[in-house]
């Protein structure tokens, strides 16, 4: 029987849109569902999973060029003696970036997401698979550079982490205001260039705070690893 | 920009609800204003998607609410 309509028969249908007479009056149904539900599912098995073994994971979104991995490569510099790190590259082609991570000597995997503009949560679930990761450890996943898209899935991660380059401009979280809503933390990064631009830091501060006045802000650069302790050690706290 | 496969879950949703009859008459969605979704984009996405399906010439009815929620609240149905 067609759950929907009741209208009895395998068969249920008399051409495109006619039911049986009698049952042509249209009638809504309510059913409530997440588009992004399977998403969602699958990134509580993630996160379930990495819960199980103390494994603390970060997603890191931005625009393409801000930063992160020459961010990661310091970070795991900084953080590789303390804690087992393990890296998910996320980009539409190349694995150049897990490149650069595994000569680190840390264990990276890159997924090219193809004409995806984002990673889900299936696509870092089969990752997880592949990965020999250690208990009690650092997972960073480096989404796909894009400041809308990565906003609206859930990985399974623990927290987003948003960088932020100050060669963007400074009124870009009001533009894309989506990421840094859903973000915990906001690295503006590239602060060695600070002297070289018209770029207002309190001001873009500000419209980050005024987006998301919960979130974090850690300034940092990957050349001279300005604020690189203060990000370490934000992460070193929520491994404890 | 990945309206396409937002559309493509939203037609497996449609597909789960009514399986054997051709009478979707309408799908009403809500898309949060901060979802990161362009719901001209979508609707576009989902006219493609719906052709030749259960739900050929269903009309896409969008709500916007706050916050990230994308949900599929009703189906009109025959």
């Amino acid at each position: 029987m067609c759950a929907v309509c009741g209208c009895g028969e395998k068969k249920s249908y008399l051409g495109k849109f006619g039911h049986a007479p009698g049952m042509n009056a249209s009638r809504m149904i309510r059913i409530e569902r997440d588009i992004l539900g399977r998403n969602d599912a699958r990134a509580r098995e993630n996160r379930s999973h990495l819960d199980e073994r103390g494994i603390f994971a970060l997603n890191l979104v931005s625009s393409p060029g801000s930063g992160k991995t020459s961010l990661l490569v310091r970070t795991i510099e900084a953080l590789k003696e303390r804690v087992p790190i393990a890296v998910i590259e996320g980009d539409q082609q190349t694995s150049n970036d897990a490149e650069r991570i595994r000569k680190t000597g840390i264990q990276a995997i890159q997924i090219n997401t193809g004409k995806g503009c984002h990673l889900d949560a299936h696509m870092v679930g089969d990752a997880l698979k592949k990965l020999d990761l250690m208990d009690r450890s650092l997972l960073l996943i480096e989404n796909v550079g894009n400041l809308v898209c990565p906003a609206s899935f859930d990985l399974g991660e623990h927290r987003k982490v948003v960088v932020l380059s100050v060669t963007e401009g400074e009124d870009k979280p009001l533009k894309y205001p989506d990421m840094f809503m859903a973000s915990s933390l906001m690295l503006l990064n590239k602060t060695d260039l600070l002297p070289y631009l018209e770029f207002d830091t309190g001001q873009c501060i500000a419209n980050a705070l005024e987006i998301n006045p919960d979130m974090g802000v850690i300034r940092t650069s990957a050349k001279n690893c300005d604020g690189l302790s203060e990000w370490v050690s934000w992460i070193a706290e929520k491994l404890a | 920009m990945h309206e396409l496969s937002l559309a493509e879950s939203v037609l497996q949703i449609v597909e789960e609800h009514v399986q054997e009859c051709r009478c979707v008459k309408a799908i009403h969605l809500e898309i949060g204003e901060h979802a990161g979704v362009d719901r001209d984009a979508l609707k576009f996405c989902l006219e493609l998607v719906c052709a030749n399906s259960i739900a050929e010439g269903a009309a896409i009815e969008i709500a916007e609410v706050a916050g990230m929620a994308m949900r599929v609240v009703a189906l009109e149905v025959i």
